[in-house]
């Protein structure tokens, strides 16, 4: 957690007052703090601004404390940043419907840019995509977002692509369908960005898992993973944070395993885990000091009742269990207030707020609970609403929170007693008919204003000046020299440096590469201490650097070492690819009894062949991501060699798959490839190509009404976005050439698929052609399969791919 | 069924005694099904909602308090635990009472694991419990492993969802894993009936009569979780198989396995499935079937997950009607923000009727709904409008269904001016309950109406402030609900109620309107609001008398509380 009270460039050199009065004297607008953790400077949901509305009516505008109301809905939380408000929205409507980062001038509201996304790949639906916060980098003043589709932007000032990442066709992340995702976080002293998510792509990483990776915030840059190693128990949206504890800067997050887990920021390593759900953890933590305050709302690992907050002393992490000290636990303590009970609620989607020593905790159903914090003693339990997904604001003695039901509410707090209902505040959104009306968001409060998105706007709220029943009466405007005099406290500082101590760890730079056959890709080992930093390289290092084989993957398959050339002899290493179509493995750094790795790829690339007959029954073609464990090479009793969907797993994730072949950036391409499906138990699979973020799919299901399977062309299938759909039986058993093409134009695309039976003339006519006002404009190449008819004891249908090409349009 | 109870409509109390080949007497008529060994003395509840006709009432007991005991243990004659959630029942028959739960209490060790950090952990199982009626002694349980494909199919920790339908010495329900599963009564305790290859033998475990695996049988693909209540008439079982969408919320994907199926309710043996709803099933289905005999029509009443009601032929699953219970305009969302719903609660008849409110998924929050009584004296299609091309801008218009078999209608848009929402009945996962002409439905936004049942007026709504999954009940001159904060609300039943609009104001701004609006609430608690009992655990089941004693089962835990 760090400062952002005055603009960066003020912030190292200048003190406070000093800084404040340059502000002045340069005219930077009033509007000078930056809030771009979406908790606050202090990562706890506290805003130390004073003189905030209490009420507000927009019919009265500037005297209904209104400053401004901007036409940008949503459910995400505001993000402030050098005198601009950012925000991630969904937008359009039919094929237009997509989903945009949003910036606005703080002063008035006026929009500056907007940059927009197509949504594809994903399970999620229109009413809840862009739910998670942005994150900042206040130096730059690059914004990060991670979009519905899983890509990951970083945009700068102008909203200009910066970098970006296709977190879901290069690391194979799963969205799951209600929209709950993680958001990234920028740490200022690293200059990284981490990135968490529930991903399964290729190697070790093809099983489900929460992981975090973590970018250098300026060049994308893969600086370390984190493996929580635990599966998933659901997709999650535990925002994390960034503290100071025991002298080591550490990330701390829920889990989607259910754990509390702490990372350390620098090196992505684990510090420790706790677990306390059974379930995943939807609410973040917040800190304080050494402690650690976080709840859930899922059943609890020791059995019933559900749900409980936990403070755990991160400082006191015991040796042997390498678990942090619980200090209270709703679970495990009696509550006066609950009949000497231990006090347990769904604690499940909202988050916790720290202010004053008081824990505030939304349950899920409108219960609004107060501890002290530091005993966890009940102090009050206050109803404000029916649904709970928004997280609180305390500030200028004021709680603002959501009910789901389009209603903002406003609490006057009243210390250790129940705030008094009759100095409640409540404002009831009111959308035109038919227009999604949920508030799902958290208000954040910064330079005498408190903005929040409700489902049609965004809103900035502000005290007015004078007599409010006035008309004349005009919003407060702080005083320039304001913001300097709110002070946050800061996370205290890390254990200094010794250039001289022992390394107690090696890693290597960047930790993640998808490299092309011929490139020569170089790694840097380096050393670091006991708290992750980055110690002087020793000039006279000995590192033995190898392409290490990777271990034997589940089906007892062995994936062959990466082949190519590596030299590497000292601190640098550099690693040059040999001409496959594609594949994965590890690079290796040891020294002495310490060794570092980094993941390296080589994804399909266009122009791209692969009829499977040279691999291993049972293993999974290399360099493709989530295709492990849900793909598997298998030898035909003809003897052809073709890939099979798997069949032996009911769970989504595993049934319906995605195979990316080639990377993200892939465009102006035609993918063709054979493909089969097998009647088991009267069911069919569904099997496909996937061409810039379409799919071409031979649905296996039988529609009563028709009595007809069909071929569908789908983007945004959860919406849908683009189902066009033809009536076809095609059999069983029979092989089928499927053909995508999609002919990019200066602001549509063309999408045009083909099926026919293998061995058949190509028809001439295209099954599907249509184009898109709104185009996917590029996507990897992949492969698509579901099979919904497996069981605990029972293979479902089979699906298989055969004879995959991708080529360049260009070149027909 | 008050049905049975006027005077000249015993000829249907009469037919249903012929189909269960026993006597009733007329008294215990309405708390009775038609094929149990009815003990007059007695006031069962073996099924969801009571008796077929799944009217929310209790005509027979007396003397039930408004508030109780519940924390000085002075109306506690015992109380159970359950796991950490309890949806299904409870249902009270023979001397028994069956829950649905999970396994976060877990009554067995062998349904227990060591977890990753060495500690015990409860597995995840769905569970029937079944104890004793006097003493609420635990006698026996089914337990259920959840299904392998995970939430899209069986949400974790929601347990057995189903209440369970109790007849004669067998109980049915369906199970997490959708399987309609028939149990002997008495458990293993007098050895082992039916099926002979139970895995789960201990003592405590269920005697498995016959088991139909939907999902196995029929190809369903159930969304989330399967929560059908059987209904029994006669020899045959009615249930809704919960087929819907999978984890994508687009696709069906067994869009020709059944909705609504029949079977012998001595074998488990298929009689008739019935497909409609097909591939425009919006989401799951969740909804139970009902009994009726409309003018002479006897009639099984299922709300489809594509939000049309239909009624089919009792012996062959013949469609008699069907009824669309949304505006040909609306539209249904993923996500929750569309107009068309499908159903939750379940039909009710009564006094040839049926009466029904449109609902979603919780999660999928409020929003406009429409609360219907239907009847359906006609054939085809009884739906209020029919599809009359399009509107200008794309939408499918309508107009006057001829055909037609509306009573009344309640919902729709709110547009007066100091309204806090849109529409004037949001969704709802409650059963109505009527008594005296008069019905009550509750919405799970929290508010309880209380409307004429013949013509539709409406009285009153209560803001119980918190979700509502139960349904309104009613015994002894009272109308219990209870609600997601773990209140027990009990309002004063009146034959003629006043009329209370708290939107029927003059203001001159929005903080005037609050004012007036509290106040007329307050008139409104004043003279409705006999009592309120606060649980420590969220309720969402409803509360039930039987056999003089109410039962409240929050998440966690089963409370039988005294009556006089």
């Amino acid at each position: 957690m760090s400062l952002h009270a005055r603009p960066p460039e003020f912030r190292m050199s200048l003190p406070p007052r000093l800084a404040a009065l340059a502000i002045f004297a340069l005219a930077v607008p009033a509007s000078a703090a930056d809030w771009v953790h979406w908790r606050g400077p202090e990562g706890t949901g506290q805003s130390r601004e004073t003189g905030l509305p209490g009420d507000f009516d927009p019919a009265q505008k500037a005297a209904g404390n209104v400053v401004w109301q901007a036409p940008f809905g949503g459910r995400s939380t505001p993000l402030v940043m050098g005198g601009r408000v950012y925000i991630l929205q969904g937008t359009g409507t039919g094929l237009g419907e997509a989903e945009q980062v949003v910036c606005v001038e703080e002063a008035t509201g006026k929009p500056l840019w907007t940059y927009r996304v197509n949504v594809f790949h994903t399970d999620i639906v229109s009413t809840r995509v862009g739910w998670p916060p942005l994150t900042a980098d206040p130096a730059t003043g690059n914004v990060f977002v991670q979009t519905t589709a899983g890509l990951f932007l970083c945009l700068d000032k102008a909203g200009k692509v910066v970098w970006q990442k296709s977190l879901t066709e290069e690391y194979g992340r799963a969205s799951g369908y209600g929209g709950r995702l993680p958001a990234p976080i920028f740490d200022e002293a690293t200059g990284l960005v981490i990135a968490p998510m529930v991903s399964s792509s290729w190697g070790d990483f093809a099983r489900g898992a929460n992981r975090f990776v973590a970018f250098d915030g300026k060049t994308g840059e893969v600086a370390w993973w984190n493996d929580t190693m635990n599966p998933s128990k659901e997709t999650y949206c535990s925002h994390p944070v960034i503290a100071v504890i025991g002298g080591q800067r550490l990330l701390l997050s829920g889990g989607s395993d259910g754990y509390l887990h702490a990372i350390k920021a620098r090196t992505g390593e684990k510090a420790w885990s706790y677990q306390f759900s059974s379930g995943a953890i939807n609410g973040s933590p917040v800190v304080d000091g050494n402690l650690i305050y976080c709840g859930h709302g899922d059943e609890n690992p020791e059995g019933a009742p559900y749900g409980r907050i936990i403070c755990v002393d991160g400082s006191q992490v015991d040796p042997k269990t390498k678990r942090p000290k619980l200090v209270w636990d709703t679970h495990k303590r009696a509550y006066k207030a609950n009949k000497g009970r231990p006090l347990s609620s769904r604690f499940g989607l909202a988050s916790v707020a720290l202010a004053d020593g008081r824990l505030y905790a939304p349950d899920d159903t409108g219960d609004l609970y107060a501890f002290n914090a530091k005993t966890g003693e009940m102090l009050w339990k206050y109803h404000y609403a029916t649904e709970v997904r928004g997280s609180p604001l305390v500030a200028d003695g004021k709680l603002y929170i959501f009910d789901v039901k389009s209603k903002l509410v406003i609490l006057t707090l009243d210390g250790d007693k129940k705030p008094d209902e009759l100095n409640t505040f409540e404002y009831q959104f009111r959308e035109p008919r038919g227009v999604y009306s949920e508030t799902n968001g958290t208000p954040i409060a910064v330079n005498g204003r408190v903005y929040f998105v409700s489902a049609a706007s965004l809103w900035c709220l502000g005290k007015a000046e004078g007599d409010a029943s006035k008309p004349d009466a005009r919003p407060h405007r702080p005083a320039p020299t304001e913001p300097a005099k709110v002070a946050y406290k800061q996370s205290p500082p890390e254990t200094p440096l010794d250039p001289g101590a022992a390394p107690a760890g090696v890693r290597l730079f960047p930790a993640d590469v998808v490299a092309t056959p011929g490139q020569a890709v170089k790694f840097s080992l380096k050393f670091y201490d006991a708290n992750g930093r980055d110690l002087p390289t020793p000039a006279d290092v000995k590192a033995e650097w190898s392409v290490v084989t990777p271990a034997k993957t589940p089906t007892g398959a062995q994936p062959p070492p990466l082949a190519g050339k590596l030299d590497g002899a000292g601190a640098e290493g550099t690693v040059t690819l040999g001409p496959l179509p594609s594949q994965q493995g590890y690079v290796e750094a040891k020294v002495g009894d310490k060794a570092a790795r980094a993941r390296v790829r080589m994804a399909g690339r266009v122009p791209f062949k692969q009829d499977f007959e040279k691999l291993p029954a049972g293993a999974s073609p290399g360099g493709w991501v989530n295709t492990n464990g849900k793909f598997v090479v298998e030898k035909l009793p003809d003897g052809n060699t073709v890939l099979a969907k798997t069949n032996n797993d009911p769970r989504p994730p595993l049934a319906k798959a995605n195979a990316y072949i080639t990377m993200p950036n892939a465009t102006g391409y035609t993918i063709q490839a054979d493909l089969m499906g097998t009647q088991v138990r009267g069911g069919m699979p569904d099997i496909g190509v996937i061409n810039n973020r379409y799919t071409l799919v031979l649905d296996g299901k039988t529609d009563p009404a028709v009595n007809s399977r069909s071929w569908r062309l789908v983007s945004w299938e959860a919406r849908p976005r683009v189902a066009l759909q033809e009536n076809v039986n095609w059999a069983p058993g029979t092989w089928y050439t499927a053909k995508l093409t999609v002919e990019l134009k200066a602001t549509v695309a063309t999408v045009r698929g083909k099926i026919w039976e293998k061995g058949k003339p190509e028809p001439e006519k295209w099954t599907f052609e249509f184009e898109d006002p709104s185009p996917n404009r590029e996507g990897s190449a992949g492969l698509y399969g579901y099979v919904t008819n497996a069981s605990a004891t029972e293979l479902g249908a089979n699906g298989y791919y055969d004879n995959v090409s991708v080529t360049p349009n260009d070149k027909k | 069924m008050t049905a049975f109870l006027t005077p000249g409509r015993s000829r249907l109390a009469g037919l249903l005694a012929l189909v269960g080949g026993v006597g009733l007497t007329l008294t215990v008529a309405d708390r009775s099904l038609p094929t149990v060994a009815a003990d007059p003395a007695r006031s069962d509840s073996a099924m969801f909602g009571g008796t077929p006709a799944r009217n929310m009432v209790n005509l027979v007991d007396k003397g039930v308090p408004a508030k109780f005991g519940v924390d000085d243990g002075s109306s506690v004659l015992w109380k159970a635990d359950l796991g950490s959630k309890a949806y299904g029942g409870p249902t009270i028959a023979g001397g028994r009472v069956y829950v649905g739960t999970n396994n976060q209490k877990p009554r067995n060790e062998r349904d227990v694991a060591r977890n990753k950090e060495g500690e015990i952990e409860p597995i995840d199982k769905g569970v029937l419990m079944c104890f004793d009626e006097k003493s609420g002694k635990f006698l026996w349980q089914a337990v259920h492993a959840k299904l392998e494909s995970g939430r899209v199919n069986d949400w974790p920790e929601e347990g057995v969802c189903s209440t369970p339908t109790v007849d004669g010495d067998k109980v049915y329900y369906v199970s997490n894993r959708c399987a309609v599963v028939c149990l002997d009564a008495a458990g293993l305790a007098n050895g082992n009936q039916g099926v002979q290859g139970e895995k789960l033998k201990d003592d405590t475990d269920a005697d498995v009569l016959w088991e139909f695996d939907m999902m196995k049988e029929l190809r369903v693909f159930p969304h989330n979780m399967s929560a059908g209540c059987p209904l029994v008439v006669g020899d045959v079982l009615y249930v809704i198989t919960g087929n819907g969408v999978d984890d994508g919320h687009i696709n069906i994907p067994s869009p020709e396995a059944p909705s609504f199926i029949a079977l012998d309710k001595n074998t488990g043996k298929l009689l008739w499935k019935n497909n409609a709803p097909g591939k425009n099933v919006m989401h799951g289905q969740w909804s139970n079937p009902a009994y009726a005999e409309i003018n002479g029509v006897r009639q099984i009443v299922f709300g489809g997950g594509d939000g049309w009601l239909r009624g089919f032929v009792p012996e062959t699953g013949e469609e008699l009607w069907r009824f669309d219970a949304n505006p040909k305009d609306a539209v249904y969302e993923l996500g929750g923000t569309g107009t068309r719903s499908d159903f939750i609660g379940t039909p009710v008849v009564y006094d040839n009727k049926i009466y029904i409110g449109v609902g979603q998924d919780p999660e999928h929050s409020t929003g406009v709904a429409h609360f219907w009584c239907v009847s359906p004296t006609k054939k085809g299609d009884i739906s209020p409008t029919v599809e009359a091309g399009k509107t200008a801008d794309g939408k499918p218009a309508e107009k006057p269904n001829p055909n037609a078999c509306v009573a009344w209608h309640f919902g729709g848009e709110e547009t007066r001016k100091w309204s806090q929402r849109e529409f004037k009945f949001g969704r709802t996962m409650s059963t109505a309950c009527i008594v005296d002409d008069i019905l009550y439905i509750s919405e799970l936004q929290g508010y309880l109406h209380c409307m004429n049942a013949k013509t539709g007026e409406h009285y009153w709504q209560y803001d119980t402030k918190a979700s509502i999954w139960g349904s309104p009940y009613y015994a002894d001159g009272k109308v219990f609900l209870a609600t997601d904060s773990g209140d027990l609300f009990a309002f004063k039943h009146e034959k003629a109620p006043k009329t209370f609009d708290e939107l029927d104001i003059q203001a001159a701004n929005l903080k005037d309107a609050r004012l007036k609006i509290k106040d007329k609430r307050k008139q409104l608690e004043d003279a409705v609001l006999l009592g309120k009992t606060e649980f420590d655990a969220p309720i969402r089941s409803t509360p039930i008398v039987a056999n003089g004693v109410v039962y409240v089962m929050t998440e966690k835990t089963l409370y039988a509380l005294k009556t006089k």
